[in-house]
């Protein structure tokens, strides 16, 4: 591996790749409506003529500072660009709402450094491992993970169950619109075919949380003394405050990296999972929501682990974990490398240079964001109310279409924006809508699933890794009725 | 400049027979793609796009219509202005949908160009199985109806179509567990999920080669260049033909001049010998056919696809 | 509830936790909307043929989940507005409508809120989406972009006319960015 390291890094052609990649993935990522996907895309083009080697330094430098960007808007504009920075605005937007943009960007970049670095780890240790494991992972597997996401969240969320209900019931409803994955029948889609393939999470995610959080703030009497929307405040956090997050940093980094290596996860996923362990085992899961440096570090540990982590099943199995390292898959074959169990053998070489291209990446990422980055991204923050809130509103319009490069997705935006709008009003809670959408479907295709194999639900018992999640999460829900039960009966005796 | 000018004499020389077709390409093509970027549609179109800028000489500006399972992308390329200057692809899912939607495109709304090639499906069971050759695996599925599992798309998607195809033909009855696309089959194939998957052959090649997956037999006429050693169905005395394929289209009404160049140059792109050599190292089949072939194969499978559909019950727009 | 001035400006933000925003208005028109909400769908959904009600063997089928959703959101929304009717009862002098719920939940309403300002940005970008089919993506943006501009402006005490072009510059520069940059086909 250190022959092949050196030759990368006396390559100045490589290095200056994986410096463009760098940046292309750190501008890409900062636009709203942009995915990861996206952004290696549109780069792939340009490996046509490049040799492999080449090739995977620019595109996992464009992969892995495009996952670390997408927190850059929803931070600074409350506007999730990719689904791994929909759980990063939670927290972040009220971070640089009161004035902390600068230490919501920095936890966010050290969180991703930590977690990129984190993911690296677990990808060159334990690959040929975690393939095997991750195979394991079946139908009842994937079920039983997301229903403990789910139990986690319904556990954390502290305020009004009545309401909380609603809004995730709300949120499985329009994970139900579309197709049934299962049989392929249309639910709730009323005659329109664009909701035939189902509502697309990244323009809803941009109406719930963008244009609807834009219209709550216009409501507001613009205040006196404060003309800009957010303040960058100061850049570094005290060493205390970021070593107080390391072990939060390090469980959402493996929950991430864990749930990247699980074949067609993906960060949505992670993040959401990861938000919702720091949620539960915080001692103030109330403060969550309210600009918690916590709730912005674990998801950006958590997505950016998952970028190690996806390109397990990538180079062990030739499975591409998501839709972006379907991409990096693409590449490789142009190339006439196919992925799978084989590369390991027949090219130990190029697997090192994938492991130092990533390597790199995280890198330069950190260099680039940390030294000239964050202060570009701050020049938005210099534009006045009016023109910062145009720009909101217009982003969040012109990110919806370029998703799909669809209209109806930008009325799917304005649309949730309007009822976003209103939920926020009647006192109705965003967060179980976004999870419920996330995670709903997931459990209910993996759950069918599993009963069209096993044709029975004790297949969820009967298998140790299902049995083990499902046990947990009954634990985590139910366990505070018996606590309380048996406070009461005991109380009664005295 | 040389040249450019011999170009330009030559054209004023042509210039009162063939005006229309010298001027055709003097802008840039629109290349509609119904899926999102980074898939097999996205990856062949940008491919072919890229050589057809260099044989048309204008570029070629790709765009991703993602939305309705392909729909979306559908209806953008038929309702665009037939002047040739928007083109797009299409594959099995397309003639599939013309049934199974409420509000479908049908195929009399475009011209065919070209076709690019086909996807034809394979059965293939886990190293796990005892499914030794495709004889034991047709005996042991008819024995037990339902019993072997196997992992294909969701009702309607093109390895659905494919083990639909093969219970047809062989009168078998597998039980179908939908996944959403190829990798999660894979994944769950490798995993022991499923028993058997029918997706195609550049998706278990690798697993075949490390002995995790075993390929029966190709749902093809022809072996796969990629597996020369696997044989086909019909070599093994079943007679199934099955599987995805591509094909570049425009709305309908192309005036033919412009039709027969946009479709020349297609087929002088797809059979030249770098692009073969560049997309059958990613894996994709090519196989050159001018309009009218290409329109043929399509029929085909349109006539092939139908009675399958009817019989999943998955025909709500019936053939008239 | 003791809170820092900083979180008070926070308290219309999306989180899952907002204890002051119980009042009984609240919970009547979030139960009315969601039994409404439930109702519509349901309709739709037991009136849709096809496959959808067919019965599939060892798997639910896909009508499951969408009942159990319904049942769950009509239960729910029963419930609220019992809990609203229940806490007027109790709560003799907020009875009269808007006011009541207002006195309940003092909190969000320390820093003037106007809300026909957020409904006539909701509806200039509904707007938008009507005229973008008239005159393309990029004019319409124009519009929506000076009239936002202008509106926020307006609240500012700031010049409206010099708003209404800031609001098409920026429009155009990052219509221009999407379309020229990253090649995103608008209209």
């Amino acid at each position: 591996m250190l022959d092949v390291l050196f030759a990368l890094l006396f390559d100045p052609l490589a290095m200056g790749l994986c410096l463009a990649g760098v940046v292309a993935g750190l501008l890409f990522g900062a636009v709203p409506g942009v995915s990861s996907t996206m952004a290696l895309a549109v780069m792939l083009p340009l490996t046509y003529g490049m040799t492999p080697e080449h090739a995977m330094m620019l595109m996992l430098g464009v992969f892995f500072s495009s996952v670390y960007a997408g927190s850059v808007s929803a931070i600074l504009l409350n506007i999730p660009g990719t689904p791994g920075a929909m759980m990063t605005l939670l927290d972040g937007h009220p971070m640089a709402q009161q004035g902390r943009a600068g230490h919501a960007m920095s936890y966010a970049l050290i969180a991703s450094i930590v977690g990129g670095l984190f993911g690296w780890v677990f990808l060159t240790l334990t690959a040929p491992l975690i393939a095997q494991y991750a195979l394991k992972f079946g139908s009842p597997e994937y079920a039983a993970v997301v229903f403990f996401g789910l139990a986690l969240v319904a556990y954390a969320s502290s305020g009004d169950t009545l309401r909380g209900v609603v809004a995730g019931v709300l949120g499985l409803m329009l994970g139900v619109v579309g197709r049934d994955a299962v049989t392929d029948v249309p639910r709730f889609t009323f005659g329109i075919p664009n909701l035939e393939s189902g509502i697309d999470i990244i323009p809803l995610a941009i109406g719930l949380f963008g244009v609807s959080e834009a219209l709550a703030a216009i409501e507001k009497t613009p205040p006196k003394e404060m003309p800009r929307m957010v303040r960058l405040g100061s850049l570094m956090p005290s060493w205390r405050a970021l070593l107080s997050e390391a072990p939060a940093a390090l469980r959402s980094s493996s929950v991430g990296a864990f749930v990247g290596a699980i074949p067609a996860a993906g960060s949505a996923v992670a993040v959401a999972v990861a938000y919702s362990i720091e949620k539960r085992l915080s001692r103030s899961p109330e403060k969550f929501g309210t600009g918690l440096p916590r709730g912005v570090v674990a998801p950006e540990a958590a997505n950016n682990a998952c970028v190690g982590g996806a390109l397990i099943p990538m180079m062990t199995l030739g499975i591409p974990g998501d839709s972006i390292t379907a991409v990096l898959i693409g590449v490789l074959l142009l190339h006439g490398l196919r992925p799978g169990p084989g590369l390991f053998e027949s090219q130990p070489d190029f697997v090192s240079t994938i492991y130092i291209a990533l390597l790199f990446s995280i890198i330069l990422t950190a260099v680039i964001a940390g030294t000239i980055g964050i202060r570009l991204y701050n020049r938005v923050l210099m534009l006045p109310r009016r023109i910062l809130f145009t720009g909101v509103i217009l982003l969040c319009l012109l990110g919806a279409f370029a998703v799909r490069n669809s209209f109806f997705d930008v009325w799917v935006s304005i649309l949730s924006g309007g009822f976003g709008y209103v939920l926020v009003r009647l006192g109705v809670p965003i967060l179980p809508l976004a999870f419920g959408l996330v995670l709903g479907p997931v459990l209910e295709e993996n759950l069918r699933r599993t009963l069209m194999i096993h044709k029975d639900w004790s297949a969820f018992f009967e298998r140790p890794i299902s049995l083990t999640l499902i046990m947990i999460a009954l634990a985590v829900l139910f366990g505070p009725f018996f606590r309380s039960l048996i406070r009461r009966v005991g109380l009664r005796r005295r | 400049m040389k040249i450019r000018i011999a170009l330009s004499t030559l054209a004023t020389v042509c210039a009162a027979s063939m005006a229309a077709a010298q001027s055709f390409p003097d802008g840039p093509i629109t290349w509609v793609v119904n899926w999102p970027a980074g898939g097999g549609q996205d990856t062949t179109s940008r491919l072919v796009a890229e050589a057809l800028t260099k044989e048309l000489g204008v570029p070629i500006a790709v765009e991703n219509y993602d939305g309705a399972g392909g729909l979306a992308g559908m209806r953008v390329l038929a309702g665009a202005d037939a002047d040739g200057y928007t083109i797009g692809m299409l594959g099995s899912s397309s003639v599939i949908q013309q049934y199974t939607t409420d509000a479908p495109v049908m195929m009399e709304q475009f011209s065919v160009l070209s076709f690019f090639g086909p996807d034809p499906g394979a059965l293939s069971v886990g190293a796990g199985t005892d499914f030794d050759t495709l004889e034991t695996f047709i005996s042991m599925a008819k024995e037990a109806p339902a019993s072997v599992i196997n992992g294909n798309d969701p009702p309607g998607g093109a390895s659905f179509i494919s083990a639909a195809i093969m219970e047809a033909a062989l009168g078998l009855e597998l039980n179908k567990i939908p996944y959403k696309g190829y990798a999660p089959t894979v994944t769950a194939l490798l995993g022991g999920e499923v028993q058997s998957a029918t997706v195609p052959i550049p998706q278990v090649l690798e697993h075949n080669a490390s002995g995790d997956v075993r390929i029966l037999g190709v749902m093809a006429a022809e072996r796969h260049f990629l597996a020369p050693d696997i044989p086909t169905f019909a070599e093994q005395g079943f007679d199934v033909v099955a599987g995805d394929f591509r094909a570049v289209v425009g709305p309908a009404g192309i005036p033919d001049d412009r039709l027969e160049i946009l479709s020349n140059a297609l087929v002088a792109v797809l059979t030249s010998p770098e692009f073969v050599e560049k997309a059958n190292a990613a894996g994709y089949m090519i196989e050159p056919l001018g309009a009218e072939a290409a329109s043929a194969r399509i029929a085909t499978f349109d006539t092939q696809v139908y009675p399958v559909l009817e019989a999943a019950g998955l025909v709500t727009n019936p053939r008239k | 509830m003791s809170q820092t001035p900083a979180s008070k400006v926070l308290a219309s933000r999306v989180s899952d936790t907002l204890p002051e925003r119980h009042g009984p208005l609240r919970d009547l028109v979030t139960g009315a909307l969601s039994v409404l909400i439930a109702i519509v769908l349901g309709a739709s959904h037991f009136n849709q043929g096809g496959r959808l009600h067919e019965d599939y063997g060892a798997e639910p089928g896909p009508a499951l989940l969408p009942e159990l959703l319904l049942a769950i959101l009509g239960t729910a929304g029963i419930v609220l507005i019992i809990r609203g009717v229940l806490s007027k009862i109790s709560r003799p002098g907020q009875i009269n409508g808007i006011d009541a719920s207002e006195s309940d939940a003092p909190n969000d309403f320390e820093q003037q809120s106007e809300p026909a300002w957020a409904f006539l940005v909701l509806a200039s970008t509904i707007a938008f989406g009507l005229l973008q089919t008239a005159f393309g993506f990029g004019i319409a943006a124009a519009i929506l972009g000076a009239i936002l501009c202008a509106t926020l402006a307006y609240r500012e005490g700031r010049p409206i006319l010099r708003a209404l072009a800031e609001g098409i510059v920026v429009a155009a520069v990052l219509y221009g960015a999407f379309r020229l940059v990253l090649s995103v086909p608008l209209t």
